[in-house]
């Protein structure tokens, strides 16, 4: 009602009152980075997909964290994600068909294990890469991660680093979320969400203890993989991640 | 005639086959454009890069449009000097 009454007022040649300004409408054009994540997700969310999801007690790794931590000293900071970067590598070699790129004709089993990491900018996401994780020490990869990271937020990549990724990780931990699905980054096979570690309440050989729990969520295109090796992965990834073998 | 194109090194380690998509042009057939002025922004992967007059002289044609998309070596406007 109120457009209608101002409508008849501008065509009657009155003028309107004076009014503060008010919010107006914003358009933001989906070009540049806005454009490539559009097209990336439209892509991604064609792909049939299923979500698995667990917890992982990450007591272990945390301990053997701490402990290279204070080897290191300050020389590189060693994050959590570093440690699922590597723990997911490992894992992958044993599950090539979730380290692999589809398109319609075939699915392509990659011999390296090129990780993408999701990094958020200021309005936007993009994805380096890291090359060859399942052949690099926890420490070197905490440092790559935090270059590459580096040379996104500053735009000083080459295309090239965004590419030959084969398997994606997507960390929301520094955020209080406790569980999503992430969109697939096409053509790769599978994606994994990883949230926060939360201390919870466990039953531990009968007992209730608490235990630092961290969520993995896996999305996979179905045409690559069944759900049950799918499960296959995330519980084998689980065990390297509780076990903290070889990380 | 000067070809326009998106310097070479940026496609140094892309993929094969990758396409850059080309954002709108700043500049029309006929208009006149000096040394160094951006004439339009291309996207390859998730990299932006402006390309540049590489001389001074008149737009003689337009090869690839607005919003279309292109190879390495493409040729995308030619600049008469």
């Amino acid at each position: 009602m109120a457009e209608a009454s101002l409508t008849l007022a501008a065509e009657d040649g009155t003028a309107a009152p004076a009014s503060p300004p008010g919010p107006t409408r914003q358009s933001i054009p989906l070009t540049g980075m806005r454009g490539a994540i559009a097209r990336g997700m439209t892509a991604g969310w064609q792909i049939p997909r299923v979500a698995h999801s667990l917890e992982a007690d990450v007591s272990a790794v945390e301990a053997k964290r701490a402990r290279l931590q204070a080897e290191l000293g300050d020389s590189v900071k060693l994050t959590l994600t570093a440690y699922v970067l590597r723990a997911a590598a490992l894992t992958l070699r044993a599950h090539p068909r979730l380290n692999a790129r589809v398109s319609d004709k075939e699915i392509e089993l990659m011999p390296d294990v090129n990780i993408g990491l999701a990094v958020s900018l200021d309005d936007g996401l993009v994805v380096p890469v890291l090359r060859e994780v399942d052949r690099k020490p926890v420490e070197e990869i905490a440092r790559e991660a935090r270059t590459l990271a580096e040379g996104a937020r500053n735009g000083t990549l080459s295309a090239g680093a965004y590419q030959r990724g084969t398997f994606t990780i997507s960390n929301l931990g520094m955020t209080e979320v406790e569980r999503f699905t992430p969109i697939l980054h096409a053509p790769q096979a599978a994606i994994l969400g990883v949230t926060r570690v939360i201390r919870r309440a466990v039953v531990k050989d009968d007992w209730i203890s608490i235990a630092p729990m961290m969520g993995l969520h896996l999305v996979f295109d179905h045409r690559a993989v069944d759900g049950y090796p799918a499960a296959a992965f995330l519980g084998d990834l689980k065990r390297r991640l509780e076990s903290a073998e070889d990380l | 005639m000067t070809d326009v194109t998106m310097a070479d090194d940026v496609w140094a380690d892309v993929e094969e086959g990758t396409e850059a998509l080309l954002q709108d042009w700043q500049v029309n057939v006929g208009d006149s454009v000096a040394e160094g002025q951006t004439l339009v922004v291309a996207e390859l992967v998730k990299t932006t890069h402006e390309i540049v007059a590489p001389v001074a002289g008149r737009i003689a044609e337009i090869l690839v449009q607005s919003q279309d998309t292109f190879a390495r070596g493409a040729v995308l406007a030619r600049i008469e000097e």
